[in-house]
């Protein structure tokens, strides 16, 4: 089944990777005249329109393209003439940890919050709704400047931005604790306030369940009957948003890592498409989808083994 | 699976304390000079297009036979102590000074010229600088493959360089201190696995250090470098993108040098980080081009003096440029030869325009086709695009605006040959290549220059004629005249409608002693020469 599951990725993958190529391929911006400069010397826009092979016919180069890429070769980065594998391979380290802790502290806080709100009800209840409200409405951009300028540049707590120098494992060096901080606030504020909700949301939908009324009357203490009966049974749409939130969370991050200056995949792109540096754009975007695919499955593997009734394959 | 509610509450508390928690600002790089940029170069390649941003670390790295004087345009030895020029001028003798050293510690000797020369000479290898540099005899023929020598170029002894030109050309020693100029050692740049590109070596002030992608890039003080040591222990240049993060950066310390103020601040900032905000000229004009391939703008030099005279350039600069830049009607900054700093023929008046509006075949503008202004998609350059398309409107000329996001904006400029850009008129803001009038006027205006900068398709024989002559001449008092009379023949023939001299802004932190900004642009600036306080 997990294997028809990973068969069923492919055309997603192919789809993903050919309407990314047909996008760059019509938006304004010739990557050649870019590279030239203002004064676009026709000698050097002949001789790297050659090299970059966008002189060909539009079939010709989607098909060399998609060849390549199904062997694997996501190709050379037109201005930085590295390949691509090498520029989104670093850039994919920087965003994974500032991903998986934003996942964490939006999993932490999100759920404990929503069970708190459907747990106690009330003035919290209310509170909750206004906060996660704010947390879903307000723009990662802004609230990043925000924190920067309340923890930064007010308390001095906090540096301002960049990456740091953390521990390296392997050689790979993690961010420095300082730097995550604000950043990973700044990410995981819009998926925390959605968890919360759907866990409040969950819970007082199990809470009122004949299974958790049944445990109250054969007079099951009320903690075991929430965190073992209605929190247990609640996990399976949590875990669904949770997931699809956290394989969102690799693409959405651009706006943090513009703000933080965070070298991650999605300022790769951004930088990448300024300069129409195709295959950057395009192994990124087909990057993130794989990674978007991968993390879905992960979850329906996880909903499976908490719910019996969901099975891999029975739609 | 039992789950026990009040230890799972401490942990949640202790989680969120830990988050509360007050951690020290990691340590600061006191010793290197911070300067923000926006994004990683593409490369460190000097014979790679001319780029503002890759101009400064090449500037540092790189080294020529001249260079740019501090602060200022003048040419100044380097490389070279001395040249001389053949009386026809077009023999430039150059003697190198004694000890230069590459970086990788090897002295650089007349064939590391003549191989770096070479090597900008080819476009095949993607060189931008083959313009700057073809006016070498045999340039031409060498850059197509042609022939497979340079004449111009020759090392009669390691401690002597002789290039010739094809004609005399004024600017030649700008092009040879501009990026053009970089002297590269061959074993390095010979390499076939192109390690050069991340890890360049000149033998310039600083060496490369490192580059980490996305985060910095750092270069340390050349000890052996012929003007002796720099006095602070390099440059750190950190990739900041976003402006308001940056501004916040410069506010607590984390860079010495912060060359983009956030839009709309800028009254905050005199106020309050009056000693370090600093405004200072650029070799830079912002004017509105016209496409003289299309009507109605073509062969009606009434309307297009119409359209200068009801442009509001005072407000633009005052106001809209929140009072950093200096309105003109002319064309040449006054940095350059040949500026003339009598007010220029056009000033601010609607009664003239719909004047001349009537007698171009346009009365009130009746009758006269909706214009397309084709502008980038940046907020400043809008903001005056906007104000030029009311000032338009109130004489009768209706104007629409197409911003486009740079790409895009930088194809529909230089358009095609038929129609030439896709618009009639669109904005440009013209720093040149090199700090003399031929890289603002010859390239603008030429009529063989079509394909590299004169994208209004500009021709007129009198004019080519005038900047012909310029470049060919030598004395700088009749070079002066020649341009003046050039800027005033294009300015009656109203070939375009300049709006304001360039300023730029910045921060620059107290502790920073030394630092002279350059008007070509903060690329050649002489970092090597600041010094860093506590």
């Amino acid at each position: 089944m997990i294997l028809a599951r990973m068969l069923h990725a492919l055309p997603a993958l192919w789809a993903a990777a050919t309407l990314v190529w047909g996008f760059m391929f019509i938006i304004p911006g010739d990557p050649a005249r870019i590279f030239a400069g203002r004064i676009g010397d026709p000698r050097v826009l002949e001789a790297v329109r050659g090299e970059w092979g966008l002189d060909r016919p539009p079939v010709e180069r989607y098909l060399t393209w998609l060849g390549k890429v199904s062997r694997g070769d996501l190709g050379k980065s037109y201005s930085l003439r590295l390949p691509v594998a090498e520029i989104l391979g670093r850039a994919l380290i920087c965003t994974s940890f500032l991903a998986v802790a934003a996942a964490i502290v939006a999993t932490l806080v999100g759920v404990s919050l929503g069970a708190a709100a459907a747990r106690r009800g009330g003035l919290f209840d209310g509170a909750l709704i206004t906060l996660t409200l704010a947390g879903i409405s307000i723009p990662s951009f802004w609230l990043g400047l925000l924190l920067i300028v309340t923890f930064s540049s007010g308390l001095r707590w906090l540096p301002v931005s960049g990456y740091g120098e953390g521990l390296a494992i392997f050689g790979i060096h993690a961010p420095a604790f300082s730097n995550l901080m604000l950043p990973t606030v700044t990410l995981a504020a819009y998926p925390a306030a959605l968890i919360a909700r759907v866990t409040r949301a969950a819970l007082l939908e199990q809470l009122s369940a004949e299974h958790v009324r049944a445990a109250r009357a054969r007079g099951i203490p009320a903690s075991s009957v929430l965190w073992r009966h209605a929190f247990r049974s609640a996990l399976a749409p949590v875990t669904t948003t949770v997931g699809l939130l956290v394989a969102s969370l690799l693409g959405v991050a651009v706006a943090t890592e513009i703000v933080f200056a965070w070298p991650g995949v999605g300022r790769a792109i951004f930088d990448a498409l300024q300069r129409r540096d195709l295959p950057v754009v395009e192994g990124g975007v087909l990057l993130l989808t794989a990674i978007f695919l991968a993390v879905n499955l992960a979850v329906d593997l996880a909903c499976a083994s908490l719910d019996p009734r969901v099975r891999l394959g029975r739609g | 699976m039992k789950v026990n509610g009040k230890r799972m509450r401490l942990a949640l508390a202790a989680a969120l304390l830990t988050a509360l928690v007050p951690l020290p600002v990691c340590a600061r790089d006191d010793a290197y000079f911070r300067y923000r940029m926006s994004s990683d170069p593409p490369t460190l390649d000097p014979i790679q297009p001319p780029d503002e941003s890759t101009g400064l670390y090449l500037f540092n790295i790189f080294d020529g036979l001249v260079e740019f004087s501090p602060g200022g345009v003048e040419i100044v030895p380097a490389v070279a102590e001395s040249w001389t020029l053949s009386p026809d001028g077009t023999r430039y003798t150059f003697k190198l000074r004694k000890g230069v050293r590459f970086h990788n510690g090897r002295e650089v000797v007349a064939a590391d010229i003549v191989y770096s020369l070479k090597r900008g000479l080819q476009p095949k290898k993607g060189s931008g600088v083959v313009p700057l540099l073809d006016t070498i005899k045999g340039a031409r023929e060498f850059a197509a493959r042609a022939k497979p020598d340079l004449p111009g170029v020759l090392a009669p002894d390691p401690a002597t360089v002789v290039i010739t030109l094809e004609r005399p050309f004024a600017p030649f020693l700008a092009a040879l201190a501009s990026v053009a100029g970089s002297i590269m050692p061959s074993e390095v740049y010979d390499d076939p696995k192109e390690g050069y590109l991340e890890h360049p070596v000149g033998c310039g002030p600083f060496q490369f250090e490192a580059w980490d992608r996305g985060v910095s890039i750092r270069l340390s003080a050349f000890k052996q470098h012929w003007k002796g040591p720099p006095a602070i222990a390099g440059l750190a240049f950190r990739f900041l993108p976003d402006v308001s993060t940056a501004f916040e950066e410069f506010k607590t310390g984390g860079l010495e040098y912060d060359n983009e103020v956030p839009l709309g601040r800028r009254a905050w900032i005199r106020a309050n980080l009056a000693a370090e905000y600093r405004v200072w000229p650029r070799v830079a004009t912002s004017f509105v081009a016209f496409n003289f391939l299309r009507e109605p703008l073509r062969g009606n030099v009434k309307l297009r003096r119409a359209l200068n005279f009801a442009v509001d350039r005072d407000r633009i600069a005052r106001v809209l440029q929140e009072g950093k830049d200096v309105a003109t009607s002319r064309i040449l900054p006054p940095e350059l030869l040949g500026h003339n700093p009598a007010p220029g023929p056009y000033r601010y008046d609607p009664a003239e325009a719909k004047k001349l509006l009537a007698e171009g075949g346009y009365p009130e503008g009746k009758g006269l086709p909706e214009i397309v202004y084709l502008t980038p998609n940046n907020e400043a350059i809008l903001h005056y695009a906007q104000a030029v398309q009311s000032d338009l409107a109130a004489v009768g000329v209706k104007v629409r605006i197409s911003a486009q996001q740079f790409g895009a904006y930088l194809k529909g400029i230089q358009g095609t040959k038929e129609s030439g850009a896709d618009a009639s008129i669109f904005n440009l803001l013209w720093y040149p290549d090199l700090p003399d009038p031929d890289g603002f006027l010859r390239v603008l205006f030429h009529s063989t220059n079509f394909e590299m900068g004169n994208y209004s398709r500009y021709a007129n024989p009198a004019a080519d004629r005038l900047l012909d002559e310029g470049r060919a001449e030598l004395d700088p008092k009749k070079r002066e005249a020649i341009y003046r009379k050039a800027e005033d023949f294009l300015l009656s023939d109203a070939s375009c409608i300049p709006l304001y001299y360039q300023f730029e802004d910045g921060l620059l932190s107290a502790r920073v002693k030394g630092f002279v900004n350059n008007p070509i642009g903060d690329f050649a600036t002489h970092l090597e020469l600041i010094r860093l306080g506590p």
